[in-house]
């Protein structure tokens, strides 16, 4: 080294003390409120109102309400009910009304009180099917809400509901500030949410990033971290990247194939839960021959369920056992999932596919033929446990076509009348974003107003079962847990026996977090929480 | 230096034949990879899922456990038929407008360019997208939207030959004789562009391949399960940490198909361009 480096070195050295210094304070500054945290999300952000028909690209929108907006009711990581903006409630015995006490000193990001004014505006706001069209099993019961003191709302339906307390604990019943919609209209708020969350809007740019800032004014005090940022990585491999590289402190949707290597890296930290969303094939039960209970069932018996779970999600799934998932409120085990391939030839032999031509089963002189619809990165795995059974299904004598469908325009081809259905199976998956199984039931399997019309909820196949649907009338209005779970038992045994789904695995949900952080939570319905992180 | 002229014609005689080989043995695999195939390409062993390539299974297992090798040969026909049909049509596509462009000249012509020139300010693989997503998933879905991001360019390139053509003394000697519009374009022109045409099609050929994986890639190739190598190349590509073959084999297959195109596109026009036989 010569002696002009050494003098360069030293001049470099100088200069950058008190630079070092500065960074020490902001550093011991920031560990006093914690440092900003990036969350990396695999979908993207596009609009941020609860109401104008919800937070769009799920889990997303959930996710990013979590940190912006309160609801009467909150959920822990669990799913149990705990108390938000309600202090306490009460559900009347009829189960036709429940009666909240409002927080005290609760504020919106605006300044103004929530008051119980503003939570009868927002209810009501969320009650009209005009203008919040989505979720509507568990806003249509309610048919009024009062407001008879400053702290007091009650909200009342006129036939007994016994989901009151999941209704306004879903993401739909965030809080909106009145004044905010008042100032700006109805239509800002999905580009500028102001709510009453501990986090409030710093800037949002919609399909990419929201940054959003703790909310000093919070009733539950000033957050752990100063600053959220979520980045839109809709690539695994690129959100998995940038943990490694620490450009994000938090990703969802790891890859299954990914958790156990990342496992073993010193800097990250993998969190698995079970999901409560029970992935299947939903039959068109409005077409022949799968309007025929015999093939629905033969069509279960020939898919390697228990295999798929083990080999294709590297065991982080597990094969159903009923309509719903095992951790749902209310589940229980409504059969077994067989895989016998005997069985099922048995089955359509006995629905009349007999005669093997080429390998494909005919009826009286007709080819037994399947459209099978597929998204591809929706849902876990969709489009390799769809080849896999559409081989098992071919290997039956089943002609297979396998009709893929671009991510953007999947969910449109399920919501169509039933005369623009182009699918006999296709695949579908149902979290139960407030946790019930009766919501849950009730969405999938209640029966349609019109069968040709567009779907009420999501009952895509045409599911119709009087029994099914007067347990599940009876489960609305019964007061008595045992006894509600007996009667969603029921119905998830008829529903199972059915089959109007092919039945298929419920996948664990995967986060990495750098180590360091502390505060993520995993939901079982798919949400990646980070409004306690600490950075 | 006679003997260094020689030698720079031999290596490119190299060039043209190593592109022939190579591209006729690709051609040979589409033809009959079904019967070469160890496995069949949809045969799937759940219980060898990402598996490394083995004495078994030579170029590993996919992610629901379907020989690699197997599915690359009976793959073959599909990105080769993308890549023939769509220069096929491009050509004939591309090559009218061109000539009748560049020959009636005047309105038409400027008809003509209008629409090359607004089609060429897209890029090609963004207008293969958009078509693709348009016409939807499927082969036919491929070979228009490949075709369609060719035929700009091809009308261009031939315009601007038949432009040349057209001044020649033996073309006016034909119009001033009284011979058709129609033959003097088939008799005359045509053939005079034919060399430019063979060239652009050989090179568009490689170009073809990559665009048509590329869709593949993004989803918008052939419906599953059929194995073309960008949808393998893209399914592949979540599994990269954990089994890199899935993404290298497609990989060498296509990057080896668009060598051969190049090398087969570069010989023919040093073999046939009589400029660059100088």
């Amino acid at each position: 080294m010569d002696r002009r480096s050494v003098l360069k070195l030293a001049a470099g050295a100088a200069a950058a003390a008190p630079l070092s210094a500065l960074n020490l304070r902001r550093a011991i500054a920031q560990g006093a409120a914690g440092r900003p945290i990036t969350y990396g999300q695999s979908t993207s952000l596009t609009a941020l109102d609860p109401g104008q028909g919800g937070f769009l690209n799920y889990p997303a929108g959930y996710e990013a309400a979590l940190c912006l907006y309160d609801r009467l009711i909150d959920f822990d990581e669990n799913l149990r009910f705990v108390p938000q903006l309600a202090e306490s409630w009460q559900i009347a015995d009829d189960l036709k009304s429940i009666r909240f006490v409002l927080r005290r000193g609760a504020k919106f990001h605006d300044g103004t009180p929530i008051d119980a004014a503003a939570v009868k505006f927002n209810i009501e706001r969320t009650m009209d099917r005009q203008r919040t069209p989505t979720n509507r099993p568990i806003w249509d019961p309610i048919t009024a809400v009062e407001a008879p003191d400053d702290r007091t709302v009650i909200a009342r339906t006129t036939t007994p509901f016994s989901q009151l307390l999941n209704i306004f604990a879903h993401g739909s019943a965030a809080m909106v500030s009145p004044t905010a919609i008042q100032r700006n209209g109805e239509r800002s708020i999905a580009q500028n949410p102001v709510g009453s969350g501990p986090f409030m809007l710093e800037s949002f740019n919609p399909g990419q990033q929201l940054i959003v800032k703790a909310f000093d004014d919070y009733w539950g005090g000033k957050p752990a971290t100063p600053r959220i940022t979520f980045q839109f990585i809709a690539e695994a491999a690129t959100r998995v990247s940038a943990l490694r590289t620490g450009s994000v402190d938090v990703i969802d949707a790891v890859p299954v194939q990914l958790i156990q290597s990342l496992r073993r890296e010193q800097n990250i930290e993998v969190i698995t839960k079970p999901g409560l969303r029970p992935m299947g094939f939903v039959i068109n039960l409005t077409r022949a021959p799968y309007d025929n209970v015999l093939v629905r069932r033969a069509l279960n018996f020939a898919v390697p369920v228990q295999t798929i779970a083990e080999r294709v999600f590297f065991g982080f799934a597990r094969a159903s056992d009923s309509p719903l998932a095992f951790n749902t409120r209310d589940y229980r085990k409504a059969g077994d999932p067989v895989f016998d391939a005997a069985r099922a030839r048995a089955l359509l032999a006995e629905a009349g596919w007999r005669d093997m031509v080429n390998n494909v089963l005919h009826k009286d002189g007709q080819p037994l033929k399947m459209t099978l619809q597929t998204s591809e990165g929706l849902f876990p795995g969709d489009v390799a446990v769809t080849e896999i059974a559409a081989r098992a299904w071919q290997q039956i004598g089943i002609d297979v076509t396998i009709n893929k469908i671009d991510r953007s325009a999947y969910w449109d081809t399920l919501r169509q009348e039933r005369a623009n259905l182009r699918f006999d199976l296709a695949m579908f998956g149902f979290n139960p974003s407030n946790a019930s199984g009766l919501y849950h039931l009730e969405s999938l399997f209640k029966s349609n107003a019109d069968d040709n019309a567009r779907l009420d909820v999501w009952n895509i196949g045409r599911y119709r079962n009087a029994r099914v649907d007067e347990l599940l009338r009876t489960a609305n209005v019964t007061p008595d847990p045992a006894r509600q779970t007996d009667l969603l038992g029921e119905a998830q045994r008829i529903i199972w026996e059915d089959a109007p789904y092919v039945w298929l695995q419920v996948n664990e949900n995967a986060t990495a977090i750098k180590r360091g952080v502390s505060g993520v939570e995993l939901w079982p319905i798919v949400f990646t929480s980070v409004r306690k992180a600490r950075g | 230096m006679p003997a260094a002229a020689n030698t720079y014609r031999a290596k490119r005689r190299v060039r043209l034949w190593a592109g022939a080989a190579l591209v006729g043995t690709y051609v040979l695999i589409a033809l009959i990879g079904d019967r070469l195939a160890p496995y069949h390409p949809d045969e799937q062993d759940l219980f060898n899922i990402l598996g490394a390539p083995d004495a078994a299974h030579w170029l590993g297992a996919d992610n629901i456990g379907r020989d690699q090798f197997s599915r690359l040969l009976v793959g073959t026909r599909f990105t080769l038929a993308v890549a023939f049909l769509s220069v096929v049509l491009a050509v004939t596509i591309g090559a009218t407008l061109g000539l009748i462009g560049g020959y009636f000249g005047g309105r038409v012509d400027a008809a003509v360019t209008g629409l090359v020139d607004l089609l060429l300010t897209v890029p090609e693989l963004i207008l293969a997208i958009a078509i693709a997503s348009v016409v939807g998933a499927g082969m036919t879905g491929l070979i228009v939207a490949t075709t369609a991001s060719f035929v700009p360019r091809l009308a261009r390139l031939i315009r601007g030959r038949v432009l040349e053509i057209r001044e020649e003394e033996y073309v006016q000697a034909a119009i001033t004789v009284g011979m058709s519009d129609a033959r003097v374009l088939l008799r005359h022109v045509m053939p005079n562009a034919v060399t430019v045409i063979v060239i652009e099609a050989s090179l568009l050929a490689g170009q073809a391949v990559l665009v048509g994986t590329a869709l593949g890639f993004l989803g918008l190739g052939v419906q599953p399960p059929a194995p073309e190598w960008g949808t393998m190349l893209g399914a592949g590509r979540e599994y990269l940490d954990v089994a890199p073959h899935l993404v290298v084999m497609p990989g060498i297959a296509i990057s080896l198909l668009i060598f051969g195109f190049n090398l087969l596109g570069d010989g023919l026009r040093d073999a046939l361009d009589p400029r660059s036989r100088a």
